[in-house]
């Protein structure tokens, strides 16, 4: 019993989403620094339930980093690492 | 017509002469003014490091225009942009949905003079704190650089000595190109 629950618990970690915790912050296409945080080390966005991301803010950081890839400010891919 | 506020940003080629880099930015700047919108403001973003490789270019010279005006005066400027053989890549965001000139002619107004302080700023201090040699060597470093990072710098020169200076300028620069 007391196994399951500690199982459990570490599963259920809560997750609170950045953005709505802090209203300064910005999401911006012009500002791959921040948004290097959301993508993998391929490049690969990464997705809302390992982010923690709410929806509206993952719909968000999803296109500034598509917008970032266009302009090469960011990879599409990443084959060195 | 509806007027809206939109941001183009654009690349191009990293090693063209200046004259024509110049050329290129007027003729988009008079093309922005014939559609019938005005540029709120200008941003040179100076040259980058590309994320990957575009054509034969690992580098490319990063341009903001920041206008408004109708729908037409985007077609125009995007078609241009499309047969500029210097342009690499470029992208335009709407910023504002409906916005008036007369307030867009203030805010430029506004943005050329806080530019005008900032040129300013920049330079008394660069008069008032570093010796003369010196100046001359952050000032192109600083120049290829981006803004925030040209406060940052200054900042250093502020507390540094002489020779830390040039030696945080470049690694400084090492790591914007990685």
């Amino acid at each position: 019993m007391k196994e399951q629950r500690r199982k459990r618990k570490v599963y259920v970690r809560k997750k609170v989403c950045r953005f709505c915790a802090d209203a300064s912050a910005q999401i911006e296409y012009k500002d791959p620094r921040n948004l290097r945080y959301f993508i993998t080390e391929r490049g690969k966005i990464i997705p809302r339930r390992i982010s923690g991301n709410c929806a509206k803010h993952q719909r968000k950081i999803t296109l500034a980093i598509k917008r970032a890839r266009h302009l090469a400010l960011m990879p599409y891919t990443n084959f060195e690492i | 017509m509806r007027i809206r506020r939109y941001e183009t940003v654009f690349i191009l080629e990293p090693d063209i002469e200046e004259s024509r880099r110049k050329e290129t930015l007027e003729r988009l700047e008079t093309i922005i003014q014939k559609g019938g919108g005005i540029l709120v403001k200008r941003d040179d973003w100076g040259i980058r490091k590309l994320a990957y490789d575009i054509g034969r270019f690992s580098k490319g010279h990063y341009f903001l225009y920041d206008f408004a005006g109708p729908s037409l005066a985007v077609s125009e400027v995007e078609r241009h942009l499309r047969m500029f053989e210097v342009v690499l890549r470029f992208l335009t965001v709407k910023k504002e949905d409906q916005v008036s000139l007369e307030a867009m002619e203030k805010v430029r107004a506004e943005e050329q003079e806080k530019e005008e302080a900032r040129r300013m700023a920049l330079q008394q201090r660069r008069e008032a704190e570093a010796p003369p040699v010196k100046v001359e060597e952050a000032a192109t470093k600083v120049d290829v650089e981006e803004e925030e990072e040209e406060e940052e710098e200054e900042q250093e020169e502020v507390k540094g000595e002489g020779d830390e200076e040039s030696t945080d300028a470049e690694e400084e620069e090492g790591e914007d190109l990685e």
